[in-house]
């Protein structure tokens, strides 16, 4: 377990065992979302793809990027005086970037998981801006789809699964109605993040130099050199809806 | 509030994060670790369009030996007794009889095999096969190959191993 993980667990022991010792203020949060990823260093690795001399004359369709994803978010959160903070998690996974040529369809599909941490304030009884910290993992699946045999296997240089970990900053609004315990709520944010190399698609040992970076060429695929490495960049806007349902009845407060 | 109310919070977000790290390469390698009996192994054939032109099935060609360190620091040690008569067509025992040393990718999708240079302490990746369905008890990885003018999927191998050593 990498030390953010184990950072953000300790967090949520310590949150929740004082949760189950509270009396009240306890709320829980379910819902699914959908976001729109920016990532404009990714671009640069499509407009090399694209060119003529890599990829051919023959492509049907040349790869674009799908910003588009869907995901589910859950957490758990104290609320006293209209002050929130809990933690919180969620995954969301791009639609498949792709671009189809003769023999297939050469595939990049976005996962993002965010660990994070709320602080918010509730402005009567719908509105909550908030801010957030969390630890994101993205992660992209490369693979090759020969019409229905999907592989991740090396007879493709660019094959493989690439990961990186940051820290990011988000902010957002959520509205939510309470009828007694339980009630509705929709949810919007803005996330930023440093940038990160994305590696490690077929990384064999942690004790060599070696490592397999995702390149911003993909000619440089496979190369182990990490001045052509492409750094992801997280730019994402979200906008979820769900369920939040108090242990307590939050109108009486 | 009722006492099993306040537990849930902590049961339901200790069960969400719990699910958090099952990425982890070292979880995926400690499925991974062990003694396999290699129960059947599928050969596919294609043509230069990437058709398929004959497809042969062997079973029962013996084990592999996963073995790794405690802590998983490292990549484990690969070793195998399988039937070199029947898995004579076979490709992936080609590539095994050229490695020492094996790891399963980010989020189990890959298993890789490499050879290890005991005198630099290098690893020189032999070959990554798409893990297909990887349990404590069953492991399922596929090898394809393409034909170098068309780049169509012309060869393609499946295995299917379960645990033990009979």
């Amino acid at each position: 377990m990498s030390t953010c993980n184990k950072l953000f667990v300790l967090v949520a022991l310590i949150f929740s065992t004082a949760a189950a010792t509270a009396q009240d203020g306890i709320g829980l949060y379910i819902g699914a979302s959908g976001s729109r990823l920016r990532f404009p260093d990714f671009q640069q690795f499509v407009d090399n793809y694209n060119d003529p001399a890599y990829i051919g004359t023959d492509a049907e369709k040349p790869l674009s990027f799908q910003p588009y994803g869907f995901g589910y978010e859950a957490g758990a959160f104290f609320r006293a005086a209209g002050f929130t903070m809990g933690v919180g998690y969620s995954k969301t996974k791009t639609l498949p970037s792709y671009a189809r040529l003769p023999e297939g369809d050469r595939c990049f599909q976005f996962t993002n998981w965010n660990y994070s941490i709320l602080m918010g304030y509730h402005i009567g009884k719908i509105i909550m801006p908030y801010a957030t910290f969390a630890f994101s993992a993205c992660h992209i699946d490369a693979y090759f789809d020969y019409h229905g045999v999907k592989s991740y296997g090396s007879e493709k240089l660019l094959n493989g699964v690439y990961a990186s970990w940051k820290g990011i900053a988000t902010i957002g609004v959520r509205f939510e109605k309470c009828f007694g315990h339980i009630g509705p709520y929709v949810d919007f944010n803005y996330g930023l993040g440093k940038k990160e190399y994305l590696g490690g698609s077929f990384d064999l040992t942690t004790n060599s130099t070696q490592d397999d970076f995702f390149p911003t060429d993909p000619n440089a695929a496979g190369t182990y050199n990490v001045d052509g490495a492409l750094h992801e960049s997280y730019r994402n806007m979200r906008l979820s809806a769900g369920v939040v349902f108090y242990l307590f009845d939050p109108l009486a407060e | 509030m009722k006492t099993y109310l306040k537990w849930l919070l902590p049961i339901v977000l200790l069960t969400i994060l719990s699910s958090c790290f099952k990425d982890e390469p070292k979880k995926e390698m400690r499925k991974a670790a062990g003694s396999w009996r290699v129960e059947k192994v599928t050969i596919h054939t294609n043509d230069s369009l990437g058709n398929e032109i004959s497809s042969t099935e062997i079973s029962d060609v013996g084990m592999l030996l996963l073995t790794h360190d405690d802590e998983f620091l490292f990549e484990g040690t690969f070793s195998y007794s399988l039937d070199g008569t029947a898995l004579a067509g076979s490709s992936m025992y080609y590539l095994f009889s050229q490695s020492d040393v094996w790891g399963i990718g980010i989020d189990g999708k890959t298993f890789n095999i490499g050879d290890n240079d005991g005198s630099t302490g290098y690893t020189t990746h032999v070959a990554g096969f798409t893990v297909l369905k990887l349990t404590h008890k069953k492991m399922e990885f596929q090898y394809v190959h393409v034909h170098p003018v068309t780049g169509n999927l012309d060869y393609m191998e499946e295995w299917v191993l379960k645990r033990g050593t009979h």
